[in-house]
């Protein structure tokens, strides 16, 4: 997946820049400490019965309404992980699900 | 509220199933690393009685551990190696390993492996990197082979890497080349400047810089390998430590209040001298559990009752200069606790 690997070229670059911007450093991991406080960082939770693909990798902002609600789904996920994308590129920020099969 | 003592599983909390004994039998191994936080190397000779180890064992399994790790050293050089893990086995202890891989080829260690149901191998980057830490040219390629062995037994592994000030731009390199091997855990430990550390490696103290680099590459990994490969870090934001503190202190979780040993040190370690201390290797000897050569039964309840409340007074402590330290916001918290049981002592 080459978007994948200029995504982690820039990351790395980023943060190595962060010798010297010691605010964004603080700034990203900031963010993603506060993702892990409000729960966006979740390890198995099951559900029964109902058929699901085996990942969802959605595209976009995470709003605390839309989780509420995407928790409401029953809780589908082995393992749910979020990562601030948009601390190299402001416009993207994925988080990737994988679903008990 | 979380609560660190159990997990969740199909909606039903049950108790955390790793109560852990990090046994180091021998400081003898093949290699002397720069990094090395016990001083093992080739010219160690001292080894834990089988004897003593297997009496011991047999008492914490019924005061509720049964996860053993095997460490050292280099674990496959304690000659008690395959004595040792049928009877941790026998009597049901899950036995797991960590190992520099490099001795793999032998037919004694291949016969071993069928008694380990988990081995972690060191890894400090790519070959050079590693080479260089290892103290050994070729010791990469030789890690590599057994790797190849472990692949082909179907044997569950994992690889361990020391992040230092020159390994941390190539951990995605790392991560996928665990992952591209059939690892099933990624385990991330910062450099601390113990034992060879802080002779031969002056000036690679993980700093809040490179602890930040580390927690946010780290925190990437997480998310890029999800449920496929376990990504865990040793460090911890210090915010994160404010809000949810059971998460490192023992003494506020709920399973803690039965004053069983086992529900508050989730893991104690055995020196290779026999002196059993909790939580990591160079703990200060106030807080030591005892010693297996003349350890008793009753010694656990014993040491519940007259150490627990100096260690609990110790993680407070700990957790309070960590939340008012505002200069350090990423933190290795069993470093931290480890100094200061020695700061306190002294």
């Amino acid at each position: 997946m080459p978007d994948l690997k200029d995504f982690e070229v820039a990351l790395v670059k980023r943060l190595g820049a962060g010798e010297v911007d010691k605010v964004f450093l603080k700034n990203a991991s900031a963010a993603i400490m506060n993702l892990r406080k409000n729960g966006l960082v979740i390890d198995q939770i099951y559900i029964k019965g109902r058929p699901r693909p085996e990942r969802y990798i959605i595209n976009g902002t995470v709003d605390p309404d839309f989780w509420a609600k995407f928790k409401d789904l029953g809780g589908a996920f082995n393992r749910f992980e979020v990562f601030p994308y948009g601390i190299v590129n402001p416009e993207g920020f994925r988080f990737q699900a994988n679903l008990r099969g | 509220m979380l609560d660190a003592c159990h997990k969740e599983e199909k909606g039903q909390l049950v108790a955390d199933p790793f109560r852990t004994i990090q046994i180091h039998p021998t400081r003898k191994c093949n290699l002397a690393c720069l990094h090395c936080y016990s001083f093992s190397s080739p010219l160690m000779k001292e080894m834990l009685d089988i004897e003593a180890l297997k009496r011991f064992l047999s008492i914490s399994y019924d005061n509720g551990y049964n996860n053993i790790s095997v460490s050292g050293g280099e674990p496959f050089l304690y000659s008690h190696l395959e004595e040792l893990l049928k009877y941790s086995r026998s009597i049901g202890y899950q036995n797991t390993m960590a190992s520099n891989g490099m001795l793999l080829q032998s037919e004694r260690n291949q016969r071993i492996l069928e008694y380990v149901d988990l081995i972690a191998i060191s890894l400090d980057g790519p070959a050079d990197l590693h080479d260089k830490i290892r103290g050994q040219k070729g010791a990469f390629e030789k890690t590599m082979k057994g790797v190849e062995i472990l692949k082909k037994s179907a044997k569950a592994f994992g690889f361990i890497h020391t992040i230092t000030p020159e390994s941390w731009p190539s951990l995605i390199w790392l991560a996928d080349f665990a992952f591209d091997n059939g690892a099933k855990l990624l385990q991330l430990h910062p450099l601390e400047m113990q034992g060879r550390a802080s002779e031969d490696m002056p000036g690679s103290e993980i700093d809040d810089t490179l602890a930040h680099q580390a927690y946010i590459l780290a925190s990437y990994l997480k998310s890029k390998y999800a449920d496929r490969m376990i990504v865990q870090l040793d460090l911890l934001h210090r915010e994160y430590i404010e809000a949810f503190p059971q998460i490192v202190n023992v003494f506020d979780r709920q399973c803690a209040q039965n004053h069983k040993i086992a529900d508050v040190l989730d893991t104690i370690i055995i020196e290779e001298t026999g002196k059993i201390i909790p939580i990591a290797y160079g703990f200060d000897s106030t807080y030591e559990i005892g010693n297996i050569y003349n350890f008793q039964n009753s010694d656990f309840e014993k040491y519940s009752d007259e150490k627990l409340p100096k260690l609990k007074n110790l993680y407070t402590q700990t957790i309070t200069n960590i939340v008012n330290n505002r200069e350090s916001d990423i933190v290795n918290w069993n470093e931290v606790l480890v100094n200061q049981s020695v700061l306190i002592s002294n």
